[in-house]
Parts: C-alpha cells; structure tokens; sequence
C-alpha cells in the first residue's frame, strides 16, 4: 500500500456513515429522554460524539502493523490503570470504577475493552494451533504457575468460609455456613503440591520460557478479574465475550468446547453461589421470576417494558413519553436509553434502530472477508463483538430479554467514556479497511 | 503482520458468514422482543401506562360552603397539604426514613410500620402545615408524595356548632348540617385526563379547567349569624350562672317558618372536637326531650278556645290550690278560688288548666295537639332530632288532665317553636325550615327547600284571642313580668317542669325544666322564641331562669327586625364576650380581633366581610362603592 494512493479510496464510508448516523439518532433521543432533568445533555453528547470522531479520524491513519506493536504497552497500561482504580478511585453506588482526572472522569473499564480487543487480537493472530486450539493450548495446567495459582486460589476460598463461618456465630445467626474440614483442606493442599511437583519435574526436563509461566488466556483473565472486583459485572462479560468471540474464531477443539461448556455453567453455579452480590443475585431473581417481585427490584424492568410496549407501533411522539417525561422510567439518560427511543418513537423508531446496529455490525464483519492478515480479521471480529453484546445486553435488559445488568447501549446512553470507546472500537474496524492489503 | 494462507483465508471467510448468520439471529430476537412487546403487548402496555398516570388522577373537588341568611360564611374549606406514601416504590427505606424523621413527627417505629415494603399506599401525616409540606416537598423522596386536600373551618368557631356539626377527615359530613345537607355540600370526585408522575405530583392536561366547578354546592341557612351569637352568648351565660345542665333556644320568623337562630349550651367548637365540654356536641333544641309543664297550657288553651269549650270571659272555680285526681293531689303555686280562662293561663293555674282540659275532652284535645306536631318529628331534616313522646292507647282522666299542664308527654324546644310560630302566625303554622337555599359553584339555585304553604292549627279569631291571654304573662301579677320588653307588647308562657328524679323514679322538688316561650309583637308577631333550661340551680321558675333570656333574644330579633331601637340595655351587651369597641367603621381598630368579633361589627356597620386565610384578623382593606354597602376585605392568620 503505497501512500500515494488515496486513503478516501479505502475508507469504508458504509460504516463511516452509519458511524455518524446513529449517534445522531441517539442525541435527539437525549434531548427528549432528558430535557427534565438535563435539558443541556444532548449537546454534551453531541461534543462527546464529535471529539470520539476526532480521535477515529487520528486512529484510521496509523498503520494497522503499528496498532500491532503498541497491543502489549497499552495492554500492560490498562492493567496497570485498572490496579490504580482499585486503589485510588471514586466509588459511585458502590462501585469503584472511575479515575478522577480532574477534568474528566475515566472509566478505565471502558479502556479495557479496546485494550482486550487489540491484544487478543495480536495473541492469537500468531499463535495458531492446526484443528483449533485445546483447552490444554489455552490453560497450560502442567505451567508451575497453575498449582501455584491453585493454592492461592483454595487459600482464598477456605479462608473466606472461615471467615463468613465467623461472622455467623458471632452475629448469634442460626445457620452457621459450611466450613471445609481439615481431612478436606489436607487432601485439597496434597493435591495441589503434587500438581506442583509435576510442573516442576516438566519444567525442568524441557526447559523454561516464558511460555512456562503464562498461557493465552491469563491475557484475558488479568482484566478481566480487575474488573470484575471494581465490580463492574456488565463490562467483565463483554471483556470475556470480546476475547471469546476472537479464541472462537480462530476456532477451538471440539472436544475442549465441550469441556469448556460443561465447565463454565459449573461456574455460573458457583459464581451465582459465592461471587454476585446480593443485588445483583436480586436482579436475576427478579428476572426469573418478576411476579414475585416486592421489594421492587423488578421495578426498573417492568416501568421500560411498560414505556416500550405503550409506544406500540408509532409511538407517542418525541417529548411525548409520558413515562419517561413522568419519570416512571429509571435512567432514562443511560441504561434505559432504548426505552425512550421505543417510547416516543414505537416500533418504527425501535425497528429502525436495531437495523442500523445490525446493519453497522454486518459491515464490520463483511469488510473483514478481504483480509489478508489474521490481526486485521480478528480485530473487525472482536470489534462486532463488542457491539453485539453491548446492543443485544442493552436492548435484552430493557425488554426483559435479560436480567438488569449495567451495559450501556452504543452511541445511544450517555456518557464520555462508553462513546469513546465505542467509536474507537469501530474506528479499529476503519482502520483495518483502509490499511488493508491489496 | 502475517498474511494468511490461501486455505486459512477461506476458512476464515465460511467463519465469517457463519459469525453474520449469528449476528443476524441475535439481533433478530431483539427485533422480536420488541415486535412482541410494542405490537403484540403495545394495547395492554398502554393501558397500563395509561393507569400508572391516569388511574390515580382522582381530584376531590372542595366541600361546599354554608353561610348564613345574608351569605355570611359559616363553615368554609381551605385547602391544605397531607403527606402520603407509596412504600413498594421506596428503594433505600433507611435514608427515607432517616430523612422524614426530621421533618414529620412520627415514632421510628410508626414509620416502619407504615413504610413496610408491599404496600401501594399510606397516610404518613394528614393535614401538615404549609411548613412541614414544603420541608417534605423539598427533600424531594422517591415514593413520598404530597396530596391537597382541604380541610373544614368554621370561621366563627363555635358558633352554631352543634347546628352546623362536624365532617370526617374523609371529607363527609358526621353531624349537623354538615351531615344533614351532605350530598349538596360533599365535593365531586373527578377523574381528568391528565398526568401523574412517580412523584405523585398531579398536572391537569385539559387546559383552562377550574377545579371549582365541581365543589361543593354552596348551603345558605335561615340562621341569622348575628342572632345566633347573641342567642349563644346570652343562652351559655344563663346556663352557667344557674349551674344549669344544658340550655337550649330556637328563634323562628313565625311568618315564614324560618329558624333564624338554634342555639346549645354549653357551646361547641367544631374545629376542635375535643377541646369541647362533654356532651357539648348534642344539640339539646332539637334531640334534648322534656315534660313541657306550664308552657303546654298554650295547646290546651289553644284547643278549648277552637273548639268553642271556653270563652277568655269564662270562670273556672281552681279548688283553693288543691284538688283530687283520682289518687293523685294537684296544687297549684298559687292557690285561687273562682278565676277567669285568661287569669288561669295568666296565674298559670295546673287545677284551672286541668278543669280546661276537662271539658274540651280527650279526643279533642289529641286532635289539636297532633295538628301542632307533637309526637313527630318537625320534618328539619338533622339528624338527631327527637319525636317526643306522647303517652299511647286511651288516655283516661288522669292522662288527659295532667297534659293539660304539660305532664306526662315531652316535646322537644324545636316543637314548641314550632306550635308557637303557628299562634304567632294567626293559626296558620309554617313548617319549619333550616335550610334557605342551595346554590351550585356556578351560581345556579339547585335546592330550594319548598313548602306546602303553612297549615292550619287553629282558627285566626283563636290565635288572636291566645295571643291576647298569653301577653297577660308579662302583666303586674303574671308570671313573668321580668320577661318584659320595654315599649313592646309579646304573647309568653313560662314554664316550671318538675323531672322525675332518676333515683327515686318520682317527681323531684328539687329538679326542674325551665322554659319560656313566646311571640312579639302581640298584634303582628315577627319573632317567635323558645328557651329551655335544664336544671337551674337558684332560680329555678321559668319566669326567672329562661324569662331573662328569652327576654333578651327576643329583644336583638327585633331590633333586627327594625321594630325596636337598639337599646344597650335590651341587649344586654355585657353578657356578650364582644368587646366593647368604638365606631365600628374605624379599621384599624380591627387588627388582632377574631373573625367573629370583626363579623359581628361589620353587621353594626351594614359591611360586607370577606376573609382571607385563618386566625386573627392582620389587615382590613375597605372599599367603598356609592350604591353598594362598604366592603371589608380582611387578612386573617400570621404574616
């Protein structure tokens, strides 16, 4: 690709314009969504929406072999900022996400997500396995750092059904929590250090790397878990299905999928048994089960399925929503965002939306089938990714699909951070296209 | 970058068709979430939008006024904030609770009860003042709201209290007139096409709509305010200077029916119920049912003279006080040998009543005291009112003779007022009539308590010669001559009736009924008025218990009336709590004074009164206007 040729040539102006086109869409749904509340919203977004295309305009001019080199710094960047949030950053109901800047709130969460997306991309575009990768290619279990990893993992766990145990008898509560015997902990303990003895004897017999230490996916892993304890449940999943989406399309060993099938609904048991918080466990209940529902967590759920079902086919007409306008619909300026659209504008209004985003994802995709790089492929690919779990969480959570979890819609809810990132995730996918090989 | 191979490079495009297929299916199911939801579910998802903010705009419209005869108001509706709950929208009940709990006066534990999860809605406080409305309405709670209701206030406190009675919190009407005239008076309930939001703050759509319309009709009485006062403050004075136990007076226009005062003692303030003296609330002229004594001497006279039986002239022969009835002794206070028809009814003879009775006859005598209304009800229309009672079956010679002089049946004061306007008007009795009209928010007439015209009790030659055997009372010698309106002739009748004491089931000595009743003027009888007071202690006659007041009611009804001239005597104003002011049309004069003193010198002064806000009067803004009388504005209540 020889500079002289024209860049306008290769930009792909489909997705440029549906780029322009859906967060325009999304401004004039805030000025009605919050002209109550925040009657100056919209204009902020719309600054946010303009800078957000600056730095895409910035990105689509970097050759995609320099976005290459710059996937493990940035990578190791966000970490490290994802570690500063824990430590020094602004909690807001409860969670600890945002770095105040100062002038600026920054969400490294959001950061995370393009950072997942550049360095899985670069992981496994030169690691390639012939009849896609097994679990053991991804996991290593025989890496010293696993038995390692394991110990402190089980440590962990038995200390803090130690804990809670404690808690319990000196509350005076009746139900004293499982405690793990010591015969269990023993043979727990046992096993992990014959595991490690293993390792060790393989190590040594084959010789160390650094491949002995870390396996594909504590790549993922790392931002993932940092997140997860902001907690940020909304957006550690897309940081998983980000990743996901790239391992699965490099394709994975049949037989490994179905382990790892079996093995993650064996950790939704668990995770729903010993790491959701008590409202998060509360939302899912309540979506299981919304009749039920007394304490009014189902309430945010049922007021937007109440606000999209009154707009039926038409809708009531832009700043005519009388639940949004009413205040019956909670966040109506964020994760509620669709509701007003589907609101005031109907089905039509909500149709026509969910066919830009299908439209915009299936561009992104497609561009991807002229590629000649692996990295430029799976880059478009964790990019609709992306978009896909954040408008199908979105748009499933405001319709009941779901249960309530925080994820916002694309160019549509308010906020610096999430437009942003979504622009850059997409301008990734500009960049692939421009800087594509003939 | 490493470039793909040229079999890995179709892989990864079949790869890529399949991630578009899945893409497409995905955002499918959302597309048909909401197909489902808006096209499918759209009609019952409205509706239920449509309830969340429709359903519950309900508007109570105000509770009509009453006023008096000459559009005074009586009892009024102001509105007022009341603080309410909807718990199942409350998400953090600690901070809600923490922060009502400095603006409400509640008990940590009142307030979680009423703030238990579950329910849709709770009254937290009802009726807050406007300062603790706006401290909640500025902490601005999800799930707390604040509801305008209106509450009752009777601008002259306790003025006419029993008559006008009490409304519930609910806004209906418990007793009295309030009750009586509640399905004109109660407010409308609405449902308007307008919003609500999750603050439960109401906004009407329909443009231009005026509540008003839709309060209560407006219920002008025949009461006569300034009467009225006059006939509570002179009636509550008598009551308890003679540690009397209750007292009681009607006041009626004889020519037209009208009750232009009906007055309880001891009072009672309907704005707040409980500060009252037990009891007060009984209203003791229409339910309080007594043996007349003497005062019924007027029926028994009435019907001899109809009937024929008895000329004034005729002469009776009364026994020298004593005389046997069966096994019982009649005496009279006085005793007297042979005495006219008009020196019995004048020295109030029993034995010259009984021979009266006598000779009318049984039949006879029922006949004319069912025509008067005794035994039933009067028709008024309150709730509470009394029939008395009149002993059943064949009466006998001892029945029929002790009800000559008033024994043996009771009669409530209403009754007897009623009789009595019925001799004051020539014979022909009015029903009696409490409400004047009924008028609608828009101006509209909607009730207007019609009469059949007045009956016929007795001939007009009857009531002429009775009203001439009644003035006798007043009379050097009478029984009454303390009762005497200087400058004016009146037709009276005292009455002194013994109560059978409750303990020892026989006449008491010692516990009386003492009443008057009477008309003036004699020749064209304009007032018409019943006094009852019950148990006096002291001065226990008729004469000198109730013959001052009735003396001292009559005499401000027709000074009213324009037949008398005011006279500081006649009214007796030191028994009025007023106090005693200069001329009335000086204003600032006015300041500090309670709505009911500044009434009662609008009336000296001929003005209109019109009253802003609640409590003591803070500013007077008068106009003047060449054809209408003066107008007062007045500002009640704090700055």
């Amino acid at each position: 690709m020889s500079p002289s040729e024209s860049i306008a040539g290769r930009v792909p102006w489909n997705i440029v314009g549906l780029m322009l086109l859906i967060p325009l869409v999304g401004v004039i749904n805030l000025s009605s969504a919050a002209q109550a509340t925040r009657p100056n919203l919209f204009l902020l977004q719309a600054g946010w929406a303009v800078v957000s295309l600056i730095f895409v305009a910035v990105l689509a001019r970097i050759p995609t072999r320099n976005l290459e080199l710059v996937a493990y710094p940035f990578y190791i960047f966000v970490n490290f900022l994802l570690v500063l949030v824990l430590v020094a950053g602004t909690t807001v109901k409860g969670s600890q996400r945002w770095l105040n800047l100062g002038f600026f709130m920054l969400q490294p969460s959001e950061l995370a997500k393009i950072s997942i997306l550049l360095v899985t991309a670069r992981y496994f575009s030169r690691y390639d396995v012939e009849g896609g990768y097994t679990l053991r290619d991804l996991i290593r279990p025989l890496n010293i750092t696993r038995p390692l990893g394991g110990m402190a993992a089980a440590y962990m766990f038995f200390a803090r059904l130690t804990k809670k145990a404690a808690e319990a008898i000196a509350e005076g509560a009746e139900d004293i929590p499982f405690t793990a015997p010591g015969w269990l902990q023993g043979v727990v303990y046992t096993i992990l250090v014959l595991w490690l003895l293993i390792a060790i004897a393989v190590t040594l017999r084959e010789g160390f790397s650094w491949q002995r230490l870390i396996a594909p996916l504590d790549v993922i892993m790392a931002p993932f878990a940092l997140v997860l304890i902001e907690p940020d449940l909304g957006t550690s999943l897309i940081v998983i299905a980000i990743a996901g989406a790239q391992i699965l399309f490099c394709g994975v060993h049949r037989k490994s999928l179905i382990i790892a099938s079996v093995a993650g609904a064996i950790t939704v048991v668990f995770g729903w048994s010993f790491l959701l918080k008590p409202y998060q466990k509360r939302r899912v209940e309540t979506f299981l089960n919304p009749e039920n529902d007394l304490q009014g967590a189902g309430y945010h759920s049922s007021q937007s399925m109440i606000a999209i079902g009154s707009g039926q086919l038409t809708g009531k007409g832009a700043g005519e929503g009388t639940q949004t306008q009413l205040s019956f619909l909670p966040e109506n300026h964020t994760d509620f965002v669709f509701s007003v659209l589907a609101e005031e504008w109907g089905f039509i209004g909500a149709g026509f939306l969910i066919i830009l985003f299908l439209l915009l994802i299936l561009a992104i995709v497609r561009e991807a089938r002229q590629f000649h790089e692996r990295f430029a492929v799976l880059l478009n690919v964790g990019a609709a990714a992306m978009l896909f779990c954040h408008v199908v969480i979105n748009i499933g959570m405001v319709t009941g699909l779901l249960p309530v979890v925080g994820v916002t819609l694309p160019f549509m809810s308010y906020g610096g951070s999430s437009m942003v990132t979504q622009m850059l995730a997409v301008g990734l996918a500009v960049n692939t296209s421009v800087w594509r090989r003939r | 970058m490493s470039p793909l191979t040229e079999s890995s490079l179709s892989l990864s495009r079949t790869r890529i068709y399949i991630v578009a297929g899945l893409l497409v299916m995905g955002l499918s199911l959302l597309l048909f979430k909401a197909a489902r939801l808006q096209l499918g579910l759209g009609g019952d998802l409205k509706a239920l939008a449509e309830r969340q903010y429709l359903r519950q705009l309900k508007f109570r419209a105000p509770r009509g006024n009453i006023y008096d005869k000459d559009g005074r108001p009586l009892a009024i509706s102001v509105p007022v904030w009341s603080i309410a709950a909807a718990p199942h929208r409350i998400e953090d009940r600690e901070a809600v609770k923490q922060a009502l709990r400095n603006v409400l006066p509640l008990e940590a534990s009142t307030l979680d009860k009423k703030l238990a999860p579950g329910r849709r809605f709770v009254w937290l406080a009802r009726r807050v003042t406007p300062e603790v409305a706006d401290a909640v309405r500025a902490l601005k709670l999800e799930g707390i709201e604040l509801h305008k209701e209106s509450k009752r206030f009777y601008p002259n406190r306790a003025l006419a209290g029993q008559l006008l009675g009490t409304v519930s919190i609910d806004g209906s009407g418990q007793s009295g007139v309030e009750r009586a005239q509640d399905e004109h008076l109660r407010g409308r309930t609405v449902r308007l096409p307008g919003l609500r939001d999750n603050h439960g703050q109401k906004a009407v759509l329909t443009e231009g709509f005026d509540l008003e319309v839709l309060s209560g009709d407006d219920v002008y009485l025949t009461v006569d305010a300034g009467l009225q006062h006059v006939v509570e403050a002179t009636l509550a004075h008598a009551v308890k200077e003679l540690s009397a136990n209750y007292g009681a007076a009607v006041v009626v226009d004889p020519r037209t029916g009208d009750i232009r005062a009906l007055a309880s003692a001891p009072l009672y303030n309907p704005n707040a119920p409980r500060n009252n003296e037990t009891g007060a609330m009984r209203n003791q002229a229409i339910s309080a049912t007594f043996e007349p004594g003497s005062t019924f001497k007027m029926v028994t006279f009435a019907a001899a003279l109809d009937e024929g039986v008895v000329t004034p002239q005729f002469r009776v022969f009364c026994e020298n006080g004593k005389a046997e009835l069966g096994r019982f002794t009649v005496r009279d206070t006085h005793p007297e040998g042979w005495l006219t028809v008009r020196d019995v009814f004048k020295f109030s003879s029993n034995i010259g009543a009984m021979k009266i009775g006598e000779k009318l006859g049984e039949q006879k005598f029922r006949e004319v005291i069912d025509r008067f209304g005794f035994g039933h009800s009067t028709g008024l229309g309150l709730i509470g009112e009394s029939a008395g009672r009149l002993p059943d079956g064949r009466w006998g010679e001892v029945r029929s003779a002790t009800a000559s002089f008033g024994h043996g049946l009771t009669v409530t004061a209403l009754q007897m007022a009623q009789a009595l306007s019925g001799v004051a008007n020539g014979g022909e009795m009015w029903p009696l009539r409490i409400v004047r009209k009924v008028v609608s928010p828009t101006g509209e007439i909607v009730a207007q308590p019609a009469t059949d015209g007045p009956r016929r009790v007795i001939k007009a030659q009857t009531a002429r010669v009775l009203g001439d055997i009644m003035s006798s009372v007043f009379e050097q010698g009478g029984t009454a001559p303390q009762a005497r309106i200087e400058g004016i002739t009146a037709a009276g009748k005292t009455g002194t009736a013994e109560k059978v004491d409750p303990v020892t089931k026989r006449y008491s000595k010692k516990l009386h009924v003492a009443s008057f009743i009477g008309f003036a003027p004699v020749d064209n009888p304009a007032v018409a008025a019943v006094v009852v007071i019950d148990e006096p202690h002291g001065s226990t006659f008729g004469g000198s218990a109730a013959g001052p007041v009735w003396r001292d009611i009559v005499s401000a009804a027709l000074v009213k009336e324009g037949l008398l001239i005011q006279d500081e005597r006649a009214l007796d104003e030191p028994k009025v709590a007023a106090p005693a002011g200069p001329a009335p049309d000086d204003g600032e004069e006015l300041l500090g004074l309670s709505a009911r003193d500044v009434i009662r010198r609008a009336e000296r002064a001929g003005a209109e009164v019109v009253f802003e806000g609640t409590g003591m009067v803070r500013q007077v803004e008068r106009t003047t206007d060449e054809d209408k009388p003066p107008r007062w504005r007045v500002k009640l209540g704090a700055k």
